[in-house]
C-alpha cells in the first residue's frame, strides 16, 4: 500500500513531497487514500471527507482560480463559513479572447455567468477589497464593509497596467489601428476589426511585449503569427510588414520554445527587435515611443497590439501581503507566497493563487489549475494544525498557436522542463491535435477545473 | 499534469454540456426502443446489425472528411501519425455512437418489415 500510494503520489506531477517527513505525515494522515479508492489520481490530494470546522475563510476575487478554490473548498469542509468577495457577474473566458481577436471565435463564446460556478451555502459579496488588514486578520471592501477571517485565500488576478503607457487607454482599442487582446471580449472583437483591416490594406504592423510577468505570455506571439497566417490564407502578405518590438531578450521563457520561435519568426518575415519597451502611443499619427538601450526610438504604424505591463491590484499591491524587496517586489508588487505551498511566508493563514502570486512562472489557467488543489489542500491542513503536504512544481501550460490549425502544446515546470500530460503529444512540433484542443476542449476543462473537478 | 479518469469525465460533461437536454432525450428514447425490440426479440437480427454498421460506417466516412473544416481547419493542417490516428479515432467513435443509436430503431424497423 506504502508502494502504491508514494507511486500514485509520484505520478501526479503538482503533488512533490519535498521531504521524507512529509511523506511520513501524508501516509499517517492517510490523506490521498480517497484517491486510491476512486481509482485515480484527480481526488489524490483531496481530504477523505470533509472536515469539520467552524473557520471563517475568505475568498478574494472571483475568477477562474477564486470560484475553482470555492468549490474546493466547499467540497472540503464542513460547518465552514466561506465569504467570497467578487464585484462582476459577468465572467469572461479569458484564453478564447485570442481566437475572438483574431475573428475565428464569436465574443458570444467566451460569456459566462460566475453565478453558474458558485457553490451553494457561501456567501456572494459583490464588492470589490480596497483594503487588506493582515495584521488584524479582515478586509475592507468598496463600500466600507469590514469582513473579518480566519483564513484568507487571494485569487484577485492582476492589474493590466494601460496608464503605464503614455497616451494610451482602453476606449483607444478599436481605434487608430490599435488592438489589445488583454481587455474584455467587446475590446478583443474591435481589435479583430483593426486586424481584419490590417490584413486587407498592409502597412507596418508592430506586436509588442512588455517586460515582466503577464498573464498567458504567449498570448502576444499567437496575436503576432494568427495575424500573419491570415494573411498568408487571404493571399496579402506580400502588403505588410511585421515587426515583434520585445521587452527582452528572448521569446520564451521555456529555452526549448524560445530555440523554436527564434527560427520561426525570422522565417516567416517577422523582425524581432529586443530590448524595445513601449513607452508611449500618439493614436492620431499612428506613431508608437520605445524605450531601447540606446535611447528612444519611434516607429510608425498602421497596426499596432499593445500590450502593457501588468501588476498587482493596488488594494493588494500597497498591503503588507505583497512582496517587500526583491524581483517580485520590482516587476509587479506580487502577493508573497513560498512558490511551492502557495501559503505566505508571513502571514501562514493566508494562501494565494492564480496571477495575482509572484511566483517564477505562471500566470495562467493551466497555473490556476495546479495551484488550487495545492492551496486548498494546504489550506485544510493548516486549519486541522497539521504539516502542509501539498506541494505546487510551477506547472504551467501554453497551446501554443502557431497557424489557424496548427500548434504546440506547451507544458513545463519551474526547472523548464517539458512535463506533457499526454505524452503521445510532442511538446516540440506543430501539430493539428493541439489545435483541436484549444478550439475544442480546454474550454470544458476550464470550466471542469472552475467546478472543483479537475 | 496527470489527468484522471474521474478529471477527464468531469470535461468531457463540461463538452456536451450546451446539449444536454437532446443527448439525455435520444439516449432515452433510443433506450425506449432497445427495451421495445428485445420484448419482440428482434434485436439481435443481420438486417438490423447491417442497417446499424451502414449508418455507422456512413457517419465515420462523414465524420473523417469534416472533422478538420469542423475545426476550422484542413488536411493540409494535419501532419504525422499522431494527428492522422486522432482523426480516425475521433470518426470511428462517432461512428460506433451512430451505430449503437441506430441499432434499436433498425431492429424495430426490421420487424414491422417482416410482420
Ligand atoms: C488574452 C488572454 C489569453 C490567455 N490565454 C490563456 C491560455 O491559452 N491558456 C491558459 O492557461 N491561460 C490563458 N490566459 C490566462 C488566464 O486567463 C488567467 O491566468 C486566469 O484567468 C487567471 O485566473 P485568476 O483567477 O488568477 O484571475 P482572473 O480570472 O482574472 O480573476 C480575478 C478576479 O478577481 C477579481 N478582483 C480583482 N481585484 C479584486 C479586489 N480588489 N477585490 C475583489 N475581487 C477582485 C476580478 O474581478 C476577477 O473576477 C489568457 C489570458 C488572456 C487575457
Amino acid at each position: 500500500m506504502k508502494n502504491q500510494l508514494l507511486s500514485l503520489i509520484k505520478e501526479q506531477k503538482d503533488l512533490a513531497l519535498p521531504d521524507p517527513g512529509r511523506r511520513r505525515l501524508l501516509q499517517a494522515s492517510g490523506l490521498g487514500l480517497a484517491g486510491l479508492a476512486a481509482g485515480g489520481t484527480l481526488l489524490a490530494s483531496q481530504p477523505a471527507k470533509a472536515v469539520d470546522t467552524s473557520a471563517r475563510i475568505v475568498i478574494v476575487g472571483g475568477g477562474a482560480a477564486g470560484l475553482s478554490v470555492a468549490n474546493r473548498l466547499a467540497d472540503g469542509l464542513s460547518g465552514a463559513r466561506i465569504t467570497i468577495i467578487e464585484k462582476r457577474e459577468q465572467h469572461i473566458y479569458q484564453p478564447g479572447l485570442t481566437l475572438v481577436a483574431t475573428g475565428i471565435w464569436n465574443q458570444r463564446k467566451v460569456l459566462d455567468r460566475n453565478a453558474r460556478y458558485m457553490p451553494s451555502g457561501i456567501d456572494w459579496i459583490k464588492g470589490l477589497v480596497s483594503e487588506f488588514d493582515p495584521e488584524s486578520n479582515r478586509v475592507v471592501t468598496d463600500s466600507g464593509q469590514v469582513v473579518e477571517y480566519d483564513y484568507l485565500m487571494v485569487t484577485t488576478g492582476l492589474h493590466v497596467d494601460f496608464a503605464a503607457i503614455e497616451g494610451m487607454n482602453t476606449d483607444l482599442i478599436g481605434t487608430q489601428g490599435i488592438g489589445c487582446v488583454y481587455d474584455n471580449n467587446d475590446h478583443a472583437t474591435r481589435t479583430w476589426q483593426m486586424i481584419d483591416r490590417f490584413a486587407e490594406e498592409g502597412g507596418v504592423g508592430l506586436f509588442t511585449r512588455p517586460p515582466g510577468g503577464i498573464k498567458c505570455a504567449g498570448a502576444p506571439l499567437k496575436v503576432t503569427m494568427l495575424t500573419e497566417d491570415l494573411m498568408q490564407r487571404r493571399g496579402t502578405r506580400e502588403r505588410a510588414q511585421f515587426f515583434y518590438p520585445t521587452a527582452g531578450t528572448g521569446l520564451f521563457s521555456q529555452p526549448d520554445m524560445n530555440d523554436f520561435l527564434k527560427q520561426e519568426f525570422p522565417s516567416r518575415d517577422i523582425t524581432v527587435q529586443w530590448n524595445h519597451v513601449l513607452a508611449g502611443i500618439e493614436p492620431e499619427i499612428k506613431r508608437a515611443t520605445f524605450a531601447t538601450p540606446e535611447g528612444n526610438v519611434r516607429l510608425d504604424y498602421d497596426f499596432i497590439h499593445v500590450v502593457p505591463p501588468m501588476r498587482a491590484p493596488d488594494a493588494l499591491a500597497n498591503s503588507d501581503l505583497a512582496w517587500q524587496a526583491g524581483s517580485f517586489a520590482d516587476d509587479g508588487r506580487w502577493m508573497e507566497v513560498d512558490k511551492h505551498t502557495m501559503r505566505h511566508p508571513r502571514f501562514p493563514n493566508v494562501f494565494g493563487a492564480g496571477d495575482c502570486v509572484g511566483t517564477p512562472i505562471g500566470k495562467t489557467a493551466a497555473s490556476v489549475k495546479a495551484q488550487v488543489p495545492v492551496a486548498v489542500e494546504n489550506m485544510i491542513q493548516a486549519i486541522q494544525q497539521r504539516e502542509m503536504t501539498a506541494s505546487y512544481n510551477g506547472y504551467t501550460s501554453c497551446p501554443l498557436i502557431t497557424a489557424r490549425g496548427r500548434g504546440i502544446l506547451v507544458e513545463f515546470d519551474y526547472a523548464l522542463d517539458m512535463v506533457p500530460s499526454f505524452p503521445f503529444i510532442s511538446p516540440y512540433e506543430e501539430h493539428w491535435v493541439p489545435w483541436v484542443m484549444k478550439d475544442r476542449m480546454l474550454h470544458a476543462a476550464y470550466n471542469a477545473m472552475m467546478r472543483g473537478r479537475v | 499534469m496527470a489527468f484522471s479518469i474521474v478529471g477527464i469525465l468531469s470535461v468531457l460533461l463540461e463538452v456536451i454540456r450546451p446539449l444536454l437536454p437532446l443527448l439525455i432525450a435520444v439516449v432515452v428514447i433510443d433506450f425506449i426502443l432497445l427495451l421495445l425490440a428485445l420484448r419482440r426479440g428482434t434485436l439481435v437480427t443481420s438486417g438490423a446489425i447491417r442497417l446499424a454498421v451502414i449508418v455507422g460506417a456512413i457517419a465515420a466516412v462523414i465524420t473523417f472528411f469534416l472533422a478538420p473544416a469542423l475545426t476550422r481547419s484542413s488536411f493540409a493542417n494535419l501532419s504525422g501519425a499522431l494527428d492522422y490516428l486522432s482523426l480516425i479515432g475521433g470518426a470511428l467513435g462517432v461512428g460506433v455512437l451512430f451505430a449503437l443509436l441506430t441499432w434499436p430503431p433498425a431492429a424495430l424497423l426490421q420487424r414491422s418489415q417482416k410482420s
